[in-house]
């Protein structure tokens, strides 16, 4: 139920952003069957209260939890893997213990002040908060409204005034 | 192609054949089969024409990894993953290493690209001529081969091959690093100018940094629109494969002009075992191929055979080509043939920030850097190394991601416009000298799956490379700092083994004297006239150049005497 949450929220809060990218378009059911985390929310709202939707598009919205729940499973080590597991596990029951929820269930401003004060999994934590910005900074959203990207500039200056 | 086992001799009958698809075999295929002779071209991999790039066109955001590597990926190929350039957009120009198996009795990583076009695909596009000091000064040491042509014998070879394949470059006129037929330069970027200023002052004149001369179309030609290549669109995807064929490959150029021709037939997945040799008429006949996915055997026959396998493939084969009158492999008869192998050696690094210029930045992209020519030991003996060694030089700004915070006040930051000092670097290639101790051999009892002998690597480094790596860093921070540099740091490369390079060369090397070398001034073998070798393989020293033009050229240059003997009844 939830993983058809995850699918159906790719429709939403797109917000003049053209689509989503190709490669979570192209995802189907099956994929999404083989993902080894047992909650995929917690990573939407792990993407959301980091990088939050504003007047522009936050993190959800360039499809950043389902980069990082990939890239997870496909390029790093079983070792990492549980790392980011256990801190998922422990995020949970502190929202529990704290508001009485599970993590995904919190507001931004709830989850973003656990994420924050966990110190025992600081790395983890830096490290899910590093591939969300890496996902957002690569987005066609980003590139293409603050960076100015452009695939084939077909040219190149070596000295301009800023 | 099912047929082709059962089809006359006749039909598998060429004047020429190319062993090879890559750098230089498109280019024999392309001298042999312009000048009308029928040529054959075995490419052991895969096709893949011009535009058959799956990836070029795919924007960063529409990779499933953002361009990173799989672990499984990586746990399957430690090797080829070390290549800077295999990434999530190229990993399918590779080759992956449980395939293509080989012995390592030292480290070397071997990286391969087994498809039409070869690693021209994949190439990083420099192309410096050697000059005179390149061709005669290993004489100087005692560590060498003589080459048995000099820098005249090939410049006409250069400009005819830079003509064609179209070169960027700046006429910096220069000694140790000749100009040649250039199209417009790119432009170096604030601080590169400065450094190159810094240098002129600092050192008279003596250590000159300029803009690298690279295979980009800056200013496309008739000839080049000829071939189907339009201007490069500075996208610096090259590893992807160009839709524009904006810079130099065998799929954008070569090839597909020797197809225009007529005269070329190319076949795929063929896996060339051996040249087959004549006895009676003393020299090669044919070719014995292993088609790679039916695994059957066939024979090809030609009065001219061009091997251009890349250099350890081209020594396997050659090795391989046992016969009653060559025991040890074909024209091997001083048994050197696979000793002196040598690369260029790119095990140190050094890098710096500049703090002027803060005003300003680059715009745009370049696929190219500048490039510090060769300073050392050029016309004399003047360090306590043998050799010398060019450096790359690149100095670039871009803009800081600010990644503090936390919710919206990190979402505000990372939309921060805000630029660091300029970040300056440079890269080290180092000549090595060519020693019989470093060789490649077949292995006696194991074989790949097409059933072709294993190769045994082992070819290290030395003192001398490690004096060389000192020297660099030494100098170069001392140009660093002359030039304002700060936070310079020189390190070596964790990691990094002889063949990451991918500038192996050597084995079947040319001079003047059939005792102490395998090929004549044509790139003939000494003892079997009609079998050409004009890549890596062949080279005698590797001095300090990016290598590629050099073959290029060498091939252009014994294709057309290959053509002439042919014309001659000679072969």
């Amino acid at each position: 139920m939830e993983r058809r949450n995850v699918i159906k929220s790719l429709g939403i809060g797109i917000l003049g952003l053209g689509q989503l990218p190709s490669w979570a378009n192209n995802w189907n059911s099956d994929g999404l069957e083989l993902l080894e985390f047992e909650n995929s929310e917690i990573f939407s709202k792990i993407v959301d209260c980091l990088i939050p939707e504003t007047n522009i598009p936050g993190a959800k919205s360039v499809g950043a939890h389902l980069y990082v729940e990939k890239v997870i499973k496909d390029c790093y080590s079983e070792q990492i893997q549980n790392e980011v597991k256990q801190t998922l596990e422990i995020l949970n029951k502190e929202s529990i213990a704290k508001h009485q929820k599970p993590f995904e269930k919190l507001d931004n401003l709830q989850a973003v002040d656990l994420l924050k004060n966990n110190t025992s999994n600081k790395k983890t934590v830096e490290f899910l908060k590093n591939l969300t910005i890496r996902s957002y900074t690569s987005s066609e959203f980003y590139l293409t409204n603050h960076k100015n990207y452009q695939m084939a500039p077909a040219y190149f200056h070596g000295c301009v005034e800023i | 192609m099912a047929n082709f086992n059962i089809d006359s001799k006749k039909k598998r009958t060429f004047d020429a054949i190319v062993i090879g698809s890559g750098i230089s075999g498109g280019w024999a295929a392309k001298e042999l089969s312009e000048k009308g002779l029928k040529t054959l071209v075995l490419e052991r991999g895969k096709e893949v024409n011009h535009g058959d790039y799956p990836t070029t066109m795919m924007q960063p955001w529409e990779f499933e990894h953002l361009g990173q590597i799989t672990k499984e990926m990586k746990d399957a190929n430690p090797i080829a993953t070390k290549c800077y350039a295999f990434g999530e957009d190229s990993s399918h120009f590779f080759v992956k290493d449980a395939d293509h198996p080989y012995i390592q009795e030292k480290p070397f990583d071997w990286i391969r690209g087994y498809q039409s076009g070869g690693k021209s695909l994949l190439w990083a596009r420099g192309t410096q001529r050697w000059s005179k000091y390149d061709f005669e000064g290993p004489a100087r040491d005692g560590f060498d081969v003589h080459w048995p042509i000099g820098y005249d014998d090939i410049a006409p070879w250069y400009s005819h091959v830079e003509i064609f394949a179209g070169i960027s470059g700046n006429k910096d006129g220069l000694e140790s690093l000749p100009d040649g037929e250039f199209l417009k330069p790119h432009e170096q970027t604030c601080v590169e100018k400065h450094f190159t200023d810094q240098m002129r002052k600092h050192y008279n004149g003596a250590r000159p940094v300029i803009i690298g001369r690279c295979a980009h179309l800056t200013d496309p030609q008739p000839i080049h629109y000829q071939q189907g290549r339009a201007k490069c669109q500075q996208r610096d995807l090259c590893q992807r494969g160009c839709p524009y064929g904006g810079y130099f490959s065998s799929n954008a150029s070569t090839l597909p002009w020797a197809k225009m021709t007529g005269n070329m037939t190319m076949r795929n997945h063929s896996v060339v075992n051996s040249i087959i040799y004549d006895e009676k008429k003393q020299k090669a006949v044919g070719v014995k191929v292993i088609d790679a996915i039916t695994k059957q055997e066939i024979e090809y026959f030609a009065r001219i055979i061009f091997v251009n396998g890349s250099t350890v493939n081209t020594n396997i084969i050659l090795l391989n080509s046992k016969s009653s009158r060559f025991p040890n492999g074909l024209s091997n008869d001083n048994g050197l043939m696979g000793k002196y192998i040598h690369f260029h050696n790119f095990q140190t690094t050094i890098s710096g920030e500049y703090e002027g210029f803060l005003d300003k930045k680059t715009d745009g992209i370049r696929p190219n850097g500048s490039y510090i020519p060769r300073f050392r030991n050029v016309k004399k003996q003047e360090t306590d190394f043998l050799r010398g060694y060019a450096s790359g030089f690149s100095a670039s700004r871009t803009e800081i991601t600010n990644r503090d915070g936390w919710g919206e006040e990190l979402k505000n930051n990372l939309f921060e416009k805000k630029y660091g000092n300029w970040r300056v670097g440079s890269h080290f290639m180092g000549e090595t000298i060519p020693k019989i101790t470093n060789y490649v051999k077949l292995d006696e009892t194991l074989k790949d799956q097409w059933g072709i002998p294993q190769v045994r690597i082992n070819v290290a480094m030395d003192d001398n490379d490690a004096k060389m790596a000192k020297d660099f860093r030494e100098q170069l921070t001392e140009m660093y700092t002359l030039a304002g540099f700060t936070n310079i740091k020189a390190s070596g490369r964790n990691g990094w083994n002889p063949g990451l390079d991918i500038h192996e060369m050597g084995g079947v090397i040319m001079g003047k004297d059939p005792k102490t070398s395998q090929l004549n001034e044509w790139n003939q073998l000494h003892h079997c006239k009609n079998v050409f070798v004009t890549d890596g393989a062949c080279m005698t020293s590797n001095s300090t150049q990016n290598p590629s033009l050099t073959y290029m050229a060498l091939t252009a240059r014994a294709a057309n005497h290959a053509v002439e003997e042919f014309r001659k009844g000679n072969l």
